[in-house]
């Protein structure tokens, strides 16, 4: 039953508190241990949002492989671990986000991803994008990353330095989220 | 020798040209500078920082706050400094760039040339420079320098105390030299204006 449970569960998105049934004693540690109000901890996930504007086609699609889920008793959350996310925009797959974290909301449609991120572009090819921190938000098109962000452009070869930057799911247009410095480098100059 | 607007007027600036050249161990480059030479190595790396913010989109990239542009053989200083990023067979450098100061803080280029021993250096301000390649002259390029525009030279084994020539507006031709040889960059050309020199004898 509860094999069949967590199956359900991965695949429709493991935030959703409808999936939330009891757990059975054997998945639910004691209140004393350092897992307590761990729900479920499970080798193995994916799932995928779809896109409500474009029917057939995703938001998103993930596969992990390690989850975490918390609260099944007060509204399912959780996390993945070491994931492989593939960010769609306009429904054509455009960039895949690895981190070794990540958290998934299909009601805010974010994905928000930490530990060392990377994103690499799948429509430019050698465009990538490094960060501590990564929150996508699929529904306005934008990849807010913080934390020593790294960004090559593929096309130009253009590495660039910021605290922080904003970009699209593309990754084709960066801006700097904050003010603050930035470096970049052209190693042939002109 | 201090020489008067009036004076070089006459001939275009051809002489402020001429003695800004010699000054900058040039002599008869002026024309050099500008033909086609043997292809140069690309002049890099290019390290740029500013502390206010950026943009990039289709290959243009805006930085602004306190800009900072190093390499090898100059150093800029801007408030807002416009990149045009190059591809393809040109990748990984610039393919031109625009740089404004403010009101109150001008553009400022210092470039350094290093000859028998000596090193001269060349600043420049102006309220903008627009640097673009040479199309015959691959790996080099141009800084133009316009709006109340001042160049001050040091060439402590030439001259007393610094050069100092108001032009408008004034070209800082870049380009790898050759080693072994008489440095040929950076050449400068500039129009008509005033120069106040001392040479040494």
């Amino acid at each position: 039953m509860m094999k069949s449970w967590l199956c359900a569960f991965v695949f429709v998105g493991f935030l959703l508190p409808v999936l939330a049934a009891p757990p059975s004693k054997n998945s639910a540690p004691s209140k004393n241990s350092p897992l307590s109000n761990v729900g479920a901890i499970g080798v193995g996930a994916r799932g995928s949002l779809p896109d409500p504007k474009r029917p057939g086609t995703f938001l998103w699609k993930f596969t992990a492989t390690d989850f975490v889920a918390q609260g099944l008793d007060s509204g399912a959350r959780g996390y993945l671990l070491h994931v492989n996310v593939t960010m769609y925009d306009k429904g054509v797959a455009s960039t895949r986000l690895l981190a070794p974290k990540a958290q998934a909301d299909g009601a805010a449609k974010t994905v928000i991803a930490s530990g060392r991120v990377r994103a690499l572009s799948l429509t430019q090819k050698g465009t990538v994008l490094y960060a501590d921190r990564v929150i996508w938000y699929a529904a306005t098109n934008k990849v807010l990353a913080i934390g020593h962000v790294f960004y090559k452009d593929g096309k130009s070869g253009m590495m660039l330095e910021s605290p922080s930057m904003v970009a699209d799911t593309k990754l084709r247009t960066i801006r700097s989220a904050n003010p603050g410095n930035g470096n970049v480098l052209f190693p042939k100059g002109f | 020798m201090s020489c008067s607007r009036k004076d070089f007027d006459a001939v275009n600036g051809r002489i402020l040209t001429t003695a800004l050249l010699l000054l900058a161990g040039s002599a008869g480059n002026t024309d050099s500078a500008s033909k086609a030479a043997p292809k140069q190595t690309p002049m890099g790396p290019v390290k740029v920082t500013w502390q206010g913010g950026f943009n990039y989109t289709a290959s243009r990239l805006r930085v602004f706050g306190s800009v900072h542009a190093q390499a090898e053989n100059y150093d800029l200083q801007a408030e807002t400094v416009t990149i045009a990023l190059a591809s393809g067979p040109r990748k990984n450098a610039i393919a031109g760039a625009t740089a404004d100061g403010t009101a109150s803080k001008q553009v400022s280029g210092l470039f350094q040339q290093v000859a028998d021993g000596a090193k001269r250096v060349i600043q420049v301000h102006g309220d903008h420079a627009v640097y673009r390649p040479e199309d015959d002259r691959p790996g080099g390029g141009r800084v133009d320098f316009t709006g109340h525009v001042t160049m001050t030279i040091l060439d402590p084994k030439a001259l007393h105390g610094p050069a100092v020539a108001v032009t408008e507006p004034l070209t800082v031709f870049l380009g790898r030299n050759a080693p072994g040889k008489p440095p040929k960059y950076p050449a400068i050309e500039g129009g008509g204006g005033s120069l106040d020199v001392t040479p040494k004898p």
